[in-house]
């Protein structure tokens, strides 16, 4: 597992139509995790390395801020850049792995995100205005690694429990909405 | 445009910064970047000049000398920011060679700009650290205000106009952005440069008329104002001419923000103004033979409910500001600035344009009694809501007011501009179409007699009105801005809850298969 620091910018991030890469910060990520990669700015004049792309084995983990939160995006277009807020954690490229050592992204976000994990996180913060986790402190956790298809499962259900969540609670303002003006109708009436 | 454009300057003076950026704090270093620019202002206009005349009188040094003393100011020997910097800049002692041109540069230019660098120190190692980290930070402002993009002399508009236009926009530009940066902390009360243009269109100054800012500040509210006069804004009041005859007033409590005032007011052009320190209420320093300044134009951003105004000071004013109206109450000081403006609107001419925060309009007691005072005695000419979050450092929504003397009717024209404005960014700002639409409304309601509304965003209410309201007056008791909402098709909402329900089955089916695969219960 390699974890590295994201893209430092000096000054302040200014939109360029013309820019290659997007850059993607906790700011632009729905309270659901999600991200559109059209709203994200475009910058010129930049030379990220090749770590700092976010791709669809990388978890973005934020280093600063009140709750260290873990995101798995498995869309994103090819030029976003993340922020210097975030770690990227990925598997070696390269490095030989036994199959059950292999680390799927989507459970590896989901876990980092479980109380437990928040709780380890939660002790080791530092920083005096604004709080961070550092990057061994990040890495002394210890991940239970179950075999590969177990790993697959458990992110699946985490995406579909999310789904979930979302759609619950608009369906429960849809219904509320529908009472509402049913009941307004009702009072009406002569 | 005169030569290089303001976004580079502009550029080039903000990046100016990170010499102190994170070790100094705004506050502090705002002062140093800004006398910077000043010095280096200064320092080109006179190389140029003097350029200029060796290119006309060769070495006629004698000549050359007695003009250049009868310049707009006096750049005494080794006092210019190149002879500083090539002469001392490996000097252990840079800070103070530079406090000591800055004072000769002071004393030999005494009426326009005593008591300017008064209150910097290049020196102080509080401010900007040991001596080694000091003399560092200075080499590295000479590097930075070495930029080509801030050499003021190369400008190809060498009309003084032209350029002290483009330095003073470029100072404004820094102060706006301290403010915005660092809330009230690095820019206190700036006003925003759209507001200041509001103001000054409403206002609309006349040639000769007197501009009287009583919590001046940097000075920029004033200068927008009387720039009104000097280039007047030709959509709006097409028949202005340009005039360069008026007069800037202006008094600054802050120590250090007078002296901004004063060098921004050099800067802009405008010599003659006459910028005071200290406290407008408790000692007003603007005086006519033993009364206060009497002025057309009044106006500021005076602090908004500021709670230590001098209460205790005002119980025996000798200028009988709080007399006619009312006392203001001891926690909130709003309307002592706005009552020490209507005491010094001129006869007949006078007029004030005050920002305050909301709580004027509505608040009761002391207050209350002193704005019924107001509308009795027919001062108040309109009353406009801005937006909320325009103001640095505060999220609050503020209103502007005008008061004018010699009034033929009494109505009150209300506006709601509250809902016009551009939310890009983390400030709101006033578009230009924002403040059209608000003049253009104001103008409508001074010139046509029978302009009664606007639907939704203007209002001329009658004095019969406003008593009927006890003289409250919040806006929306005068400009109705509610706006039904649309009726809910009952048909296609049933259409969505039956969708939403089959996803959320799906979703529940698909993620109970997962579960059952991992032996989990369901």
């Amino acid at each position: 597992m390699s974890i590295k620091p994201g893209f430092f910018f000096r000054g302040r991030i200014e939109h360029d139509p013309e820019g290659k890469f997007r850059i993607l910060q906790p700011s632009s990520i729905g309270s659901s995790g999600e991200v559109t990669a059209e709203e994200l700015p475009l910058v010129s004049d930049i030379s990220p390395r090749e770590y700092h792309v976010v791709d669809d084995r990388s978890v973005l983990f934020v280093a600063y801020g009140p709750r260290n939160r873990a995101y798995h995006f498995g869309h994103l277009p090819d030029n976003v850049v993340a922020s210097s807020t975030f770690y990227l954690l990925r598997p070696r490229p390269r490095q030989l792995v036994l199959r059950e050592e292999v680390v799927l992204p989507g459970y590896l976000a989901w876990y980092l995100n479980q109380p437990i994990a928040q709780a380890y996180f939660e002790a080791l913060r530092g920083g005096v205005s604004v709080k961070m986790l550092r990057r061994d402190a990040l890495g002394s956790l210890e991940l239970p690694l179950p075999p590969l298809e177990v790993q697959e499962k458990v992110s699946e259900v985490a995406r579909l429990s999310e789904v979930e969540h979302q759609l619950t609670r608009q369906l429960l303002k849809m219904r509320r909405l529908f009472t509402d003006t049913l009941l307004l109708e009702r009072i009406h009436q002569p | 445009m005169p030569g290089p454009d303001q976004d580079k300057i502009n550029n080039a003076l903000w990046s100016a910064c990170d010499t102190f950026r994170g070790t100094v704090d705004p506050a502090q270093y705002k002062d140093y970047i800004l006398v910077f620019l000043f010095w280096k202002y200064l320092s080109d206009i006179h190389a140029r000049h003097e350029r200029e005349l060796r290119e006309k009188y060769g070495d006629n040094e004698t000549l050359i000398r007695r003009k250049l003393e009868r310049d707009r100011f006096v750049l005494p020997e080794g006092t210019s920011f190149y002879y500083v910097r090539d002469e001392h800049r490996n000097d252990a002692e840079l800070g103070d060679k530079i406090n000591k041109a800055l004072q000769a540069i002071e004393d030999a230019n005494k009426q326009k700009l005593e008591g300017v660098f008064r209150n910097i120190d290049f020196n102080s190692e509080p401010n900007l650290g040991e001596t080694k980290a000091r003399n560092r930070r200075m080499k590295s402002l000479f590097d930075d205000f070495s930029d080509p993009a801030l050499n003021f002399s190369a400008f190809t508009d060498t009309s003084d106009t032209g350029m002290a236009d483009v330095i003073g926009d470029g100072y404004m530009y820094l102060i706006s952005r301290f403010a915005s940066d660092s809330g009230k902390k690095g820019g206190e009360f700036y006003t925003p440069k759209e507001v200041s243009k509001l103001l000054a269109l409403l206002l609309d100054p006349q040639p000769g008329e007197r501009i009287y800012d009583p919590t001046i500040g940097s000075g920029s509210l004033a200068i927008t104002v009387a720039d009104e006069l000097r280039h007047p804004d030709k959509e709006l009041h097409p028949d202005k001419k340009s005039s360069n005859d008026f007069a800037i007033y202006g008094q600054e409590n802050n120590r250090s923000t007078w002296a901004l005032a004063k060098m921004n007011m050099f800067l802009h052009n405008v010599d003659g103004a006459q910028i005071e320190a200290g406290d407008t209420i408790s000692d007003p320093k603007l005086k006519e033979a033993d009364q206060l300044l009497k002025a057309d134009i009044v106006v500021a951003n005076p602090p908004f409910s500021l709670k230590k105004w001098g209460y205790g000071d005002v119980q025996k004013d000798p200028f009988k500001r709080f007399t006619k109206h009312g006392m203001p109450p001891k926690s909130k000081g709003d309307f002592a600035f706005l009552l020490h403006m209507i005491a010094s609107m001129k006869e007949a001419t006078g007029r004030v344009g005050v920002i305050v925060p909301h709580g004027v309009l509505f608040r009761g007691g002391a207050e209350g009694k002193i704005r019924r005072s107001l509308i009795e005695a027919n001062l108040l000419q309109a009353v406009i809501g801005l937006p909320e979050g325009l103001f640095y450092g505060t999220g609050i929504p503020a209103a502007i007011l005008i008061f004018r003397k010699g009034r033929e009717h009494g109505d009150v024209l209300f506006i709601d501009a509250s809902r016009d404005f551009d939310d890009r960014g983390t400030q709101n700002v006033l578009r230009r179409q924002d403040i059209k639409r608000i003049v253009e409304t104001y103008q409508a309601y001074e010139r046509d007699p029978d302009f009664e509304m606007v639907e939704k965003y203007a209002y001329k209410a009658s004095r019969a009105e406003i008593e009927e309201n006890d003289c409250n007056l919040n806006i929306p008791r005068y400009v109705d801005t509610f706006e039904p909402e649309e009726p809910v098709d009952l048909e296609a909402v049933a259409i969505m809850i039956r969708e939403l329900e089959e996803k959320l089955g799906d979703t529940r089916r698909k993620l109970n298969g997962y579960l059952q695969e991992l032996g989990l219960p369901t």
